[in-house]
């Protein structure tokens, strides 16, 4: 495969019907994926009810999201054994997009919301071809983790995530492209999907920076004329807005605007020192447990956080800035409450997956080695997934 | 050249408006209308547990199990209010500092006799305190993993203090330092069963309970409340 499928300008010009591979590979990887893991459904379970397949692929947090659509916030806690949950830690954005296509369509929230969900992800992946400067190898491997990898059931089903990237991914390229106003706006769509969205306020901030750098200025003239940057103000003071409107929302509904935070208690999620908690996950199993022959959900998320981490750094070496403040603090963010989760949520940050698809495919036999073994993980980890794994959980 | 900006008024404008909308949501933040409950559990966090809607309807005199299926006795899930998880094959197991049950039913003037069986996940001995209506009356001694048929008399100035409701705590020690989520980690009670019958009534087998002192000799427990 080649790795560079730069067009020259004058093509680049040129007025074609062809529909570029950037376009097509996705669309092509979603439907594979979504009829390969069909097939091992029906294989594995010996029905071929579509909408059964997509119900057993609906775990966790799915549940959450598809009831959220349906009903809305609840009202006071009592879910879980402890009598003390209930949905106001899912953010609004994603569940109202599923909500409105269930009005528009009648399609059910499950149907819909699946659908919604895998083309979500195609168009993030589409959209973030500019990230990838040229290499289609890596845009390859991008794609294939997507939708053939070991986590494509985040992107499949009704979770936040594939709404999450695509907004990143927009963000990043109007960053890329000095739009910092639709940045912005992006930002606030982005902190009304997730609360890690608040981050990307760091980084239109860091991206100017080095952005103003780029243009020949300088650091002290950047800070000193920043009361002019009205545009990039506007920018970082809408990212906010959409968190804001959901703790508006929460403190008409429940009382307590922060009430996504605090009803985390039910998650046994409270804020701490992130490096102590990443450090407690990752000996517990040895010192707590003496198990020194399997890998346990703690250390499998100990090690997830790592990953986020030591890939943030990778970033920043490469001078990738902004992406790297956004992903170090969304690994760190959740990492300070609970590691629980945390394979999701580092799947879950585009930049992370764009960098170690980078990384991937910087050797070819690297590449070949990892597309197999995505593959043959997607398939395996079917049943593992719809048996509500907390590995992946 | 270094590049040269220029503000913009209607970035302003809308600054100044996002500013606004942004102090109201301060003022939100800062000023949570909700009930002390909630406060309590949530916010504060000096609470161990958030308590359930429960009607506390409770026949006086009938045996409570807390086994689903053992048609021993009146089984609803009416009276588990605070700090108990769900009913199961080992009883309701508390969870926190606390577990709380509220019993509603009309005061019959009298002294009543509280029995019940519960144990508790422990191989070292743990004292469990029980109080009535916020009065002490009395303390269960768990040796290890055996079960415990404790029986204690309740004062009527204890159960008349209720006004036709029965608030019985049980306060479980800490045994162990918080993990990652922040919790204590508690000892865990498992409460099978539970009865209130008048002294008058009682079956002789089950007389020989030791009674509350009364008045109670320690003020209202304000532990995690």
């Amino acid at each position: 495969m080649d790795d560079s499928v730069a067009e020259s300008k004058a093509a680049a010009r040129r007025w074609t019907w062809r529909i570029p591979a950037y376009i097509l590979l996705p669309f092509y990887l979603m439907l594979i994926g979504v009829l390969l893991r069909y097939a091992v459904y029906v294989r594995t379970t010996n029905h071929w009810g579509f909408t059964d397949y997509l119900r057993s692929l609906c775990v966790y947090d799915c549940n959450a999201y598809e009831r959220l659509s349906l009903n809305g916030y609840e009202g006071r806690p009592s879910g879980f054994d402890k009598g003390d949950a209930n949905n106001w830690a899912f953010f609004p954005l994603y569940s109202i997009f599923v909500w409105a296509i269930n009005r528009i369509t009648g399609l059910s929230m499950l149907v819909g919301g699946s659908i919604f969900t895998c083309l979500t992800t195609v168009w993030a992946a589409i959209l973030s071809w500019p990230l990838f400067e040229g290499r289609f190898r890596a845009y390859f491997l991008f794609c294939a983790f997507l939708f053939l990898g070991p986590l494509s059931y985040y992107f499949s089903t009704l979770y936040t995530e594939s709404l999450f990237i695509l907004l990143t991914v927009a963000g990043f390229v109007l960053l890329k492209q000095r739009d910092y106003l639709a940045a912005g706006a992006t930002g606030a769509l982005m902190s009304a999907t997730r609360s890690t969205g608040l981050l990307f306020a760091a980084a239109i901030l860091i991206a100017a920076f080095q952005n103003h750098l780029r243009a020949g200025g300088g650091a002290r003239q950047f800070f000193r004329t920043i009361w002019k940057r009205t545009d990039l103000m506007l920018a970082v003071g809408m990212v906010p807005i959409g968190i804001s409107v959901f703790a508006v929302y929460l403190w008409f509904h429940s009382g307590d605007a922060l009430a996504f935070v605090h009803i985390q208690r039910a998650w046994g999620r409270v804020f701490q020192d992130p490096f102590s908690n990443l450090w407690a996950t990752l000996v517990v199993q040895f010192q707590t447990y003496h198990n020194y022959q399997s890998i346990s959900t703690d250390l499998a998320f100990g090690i997830a956080a790592i990953v986020g981490i030591a890939l943030s750094a990778v970033m920043a070496w490469k001078g990738r800035w902004d992406w790297a403040i956004f992903s170090l603090f969304g690994v760190l963010l959740p990492l300070s409450t609970n590691t629980y989760s945390m394979i999701r949520f580092v799947a879950g940050l585009a930049p992370i997956l764009i960098t170690a698809s980078l990384l991937g495919s910087r050797w070819k036999w690297l590449f070949y080695l990892l597309l197999p073994t995505m593959l043959i993980a997607d398939v395996f980890l079917l049943p593992v997934w719809t048996g509500r794994s907390y590995y992946m959980m | 050249m270094p590049p040269v900006y220029r503000p913009k008024l209607w970035h302003l404008a809308a600054i100044v408006l996002i500013a606004i909308f942004d102090l109201g949501v301060l003022y939100m933040v800062l000023s949570p209308r909700v009930s002390e409950d909630y406060r309590a559990y949530y916010i504060t966090r000096t609470a161990s547990c958030f308590p359930r809607l429960i009607s506390g309807f409770y026949p006086l005199g009938e045996p409570l199990s807390f086994v689903p299926g053992s048609h021993n006795g009146y089984d609803l899930d009416t009276t588990r209010w605070c700090g108990f998880k769900p009913t199961s094959s080992t009883g309701i197991r508390s969870f926190g500092d606390y577990g709380v049950l509220k019993l509603k039913f009309p005061d019959p003037g009298e002294d009543l006799l509280l029995t019940f069986t519960g144990w508790v996940n422990s191989d070292k001995p743990r004292q469990v305190e029980v109080l009535v209506n916020g009065d002490r009356v009395g303390t269960l001694n768990f040796t290890g993993y055996p079960r415990v048929n404790g029986k204690i008399i309740v004062p009527a100035t204890v159960v008349a203090a209720g006004k036709g409701e029965m608030e019985i705590r049980f306060n479980v020690p800490r045994t162990g330092p918080p993990g990652t989520n922040g919790e204590p980690v508690n000892l865990e009670l498992r409460m099978e069963s539970l009865r209130l019958v008048p002294l008058s009534e009682a079956p002789p087998g089950m007389l020989g309970a030791k009674k509350a002192e009364s008045p109670p000799p320690f003020p209202r427990s304000r532990r995690g409340s």
